[in-house]
């Protein structure tokens, strides 16, 4: 999955605004950036990339770019 | 060895509504909007301060006897599931023989398991009948676990109701109810759906009554109920696709040939995913938790009762009932249906 896609896909999963969003923003900027969120992410990436992601990581990940290279690890 | 089936399944509600107008007012309209657009529970069934789990079990078996015309001198077994009993001694099952006027020669015993408390009692009642310890079984569940939820708790209070319900197994001939079982726990996730206080290992106290608010809002103190939604989710998706793909294995069946599976009742989006993530035609499932919330253990009894209510279990099919949750634990079982139609 390129970047862009991811960018798309994530801020449609959480919500953001996709032209403020880029997968460097803080994560914890976000007022929407909450358990509703991590599930929704959680869900968006075993959907497109077959990773269910562990939620202590979802918790502590400060940007979309960490959450792509853990989800393209596997 | 001889095999054993569900007969029949009535459930009983708490009594008060708890409506979203109420929680509206309690957590604010936006919030609620988000809890409602992911949870699917608009308004929720609780009972009342005083009235227990047991409660809603005995007036579930009570309309389960009646309805079904049983002969109570017939029951030699009882199964009561609950993880909140009416007193610690005894253990309720005692209680709810002598009340239901079961006779003396009925074994009765609680089962202290959450979410997964009704396919594990349905594994133990299929097995004592199997053995020839037991030949009619009443499985009752029956909990008010909102009434261990902690007020302003947004991440429980919207999505909890109380319920309980009566079931009758008895005998079948092979190759019909009961055809296999999957059951497991994974007790390492035991903090992520906890009450903390309460139990012997951490004693109510002054020191469990004092509250606490979360980052995200939610007031709870140690003897309230806790849950890590995130953790208990990514659970639920990790395992159900397993379990269930274990049990076809057992019956060496695809799911095409299932006919209906249903799931702990635990919110909309989680069942709406699971039904995605394992390819399940959604009408081969049943949703039942907008009006009455999740009503713990007895959620998958409850939504049993009502899809074969709507016709989606009747006789002859196959059916899949899958559960999970608190423990953590699973439990999932294949029925070839034979019990009541609508």
């Amino acid at each position: 999955m390129s970047e862009d896609q991811f960018v798309s896909l994530f801020t449609e999963a959480i919500g953001a605004d996709p032209s403020a969003f880029t997968l460097d923003t803080p994560l914890r900027q976000l007022d929407i950036w909450d358990s509703v969120a991590y599930l929704a992410v959680m869900t968006m990436v075993d959907e497109h990339m077959n990773v269910v992601l562990p939620p202590d990581f979802l918790v502590g990940a400060t940007t979309a770019r960490e959450i792509l290279a853990r989800a393209r690890q596997g | 060895m001889p095999g054993s089936s569900i007969r029949a399944v009535e459930y009983t509600l708490g009594s008060q509504k708890l409506s979203f107008e109420e929680l509206e007012e309690r957590f604010g309209a936006e919030a609620m909007k988000k809890v409602f657009s992911g949870s699917g529970i608009r308004n929720r069934q609780v009972a009342p301060p005083g009235v227990c789990g047991s409660d809603l079990a005995y007036q579930a078996a009570e309309c389960l006897m009646e309805k079904q015309s049983i002969d109570r001198a017939s029951i030699d077994l009882l199964i009561h599931c609950t993880q909140s009993p009416d007193y610690f001694l005894p253990t309720t099952a005692c209680i709810l023989q002598d009340r239901l006027k079961l006779p003396t020669r009925c074994a009765a015993f609680d089962i202290n398991l959450g979410c997964t408390q009704y396919v594990y009692a349905l594994s133990v009642a299929h097995s004592m009948i199997a053995a020839g310890l037991a030949h009619r079984a009443l499985v009752l569940t029956g909990d008010t676990m909102t009434q261990t939820v902690h007020p302003m708790d947004r991440s429980l209070v919207p999505l909890m109701g109380d319920a309980g319900s009566a079931t009758l197994v008895e005998p079948a001939e092979a190759g019909q109810g009961f055809l296999a079982f999957e059951l497991g726990t994974d007790g390492a996730g035991a903090q992520h759906l906890v009450i903390p206080a309460g139990g012997f290992r951490k004693p109510i106290s002054a020191e469990t009554a004092v509250e606490a608010t979360d980052a995200e809002g939610n007031t709870r103190a140690p003897a309230n109920m806790y849950m890590n939604g995130a953790a208990i989710f990514y659970f639920a998706i990790s395992m159900v696709p397993k379990v269930i793909a274990a049990l076809l294995r057992k019956l060496d069946v695809t799911l095409d040939q299932v006919d209906c599976v249903l799931f702990h009742q635990a919110n909309r989006y989680m069942l709406d995913y699971l039904v995605k993530k394992t390819k399940l035609p959604p009408e081969k499932t049943h949703f039942f938790v907008e009006e009455i919330g999740n009503t713990s253990g007895s959620t998958m009894p409850v939504v049993l009762a009502d899809a074969i209510r709507v016709g989606k279990v009747k006789p002859g099919a196959l059916v899949l009932l899958v559960v999970f949750g608190v423990g953590l634990s699973w439990a999932a079982t294949a029925v070839r249906w034979t019990g009541d139609a609508a």
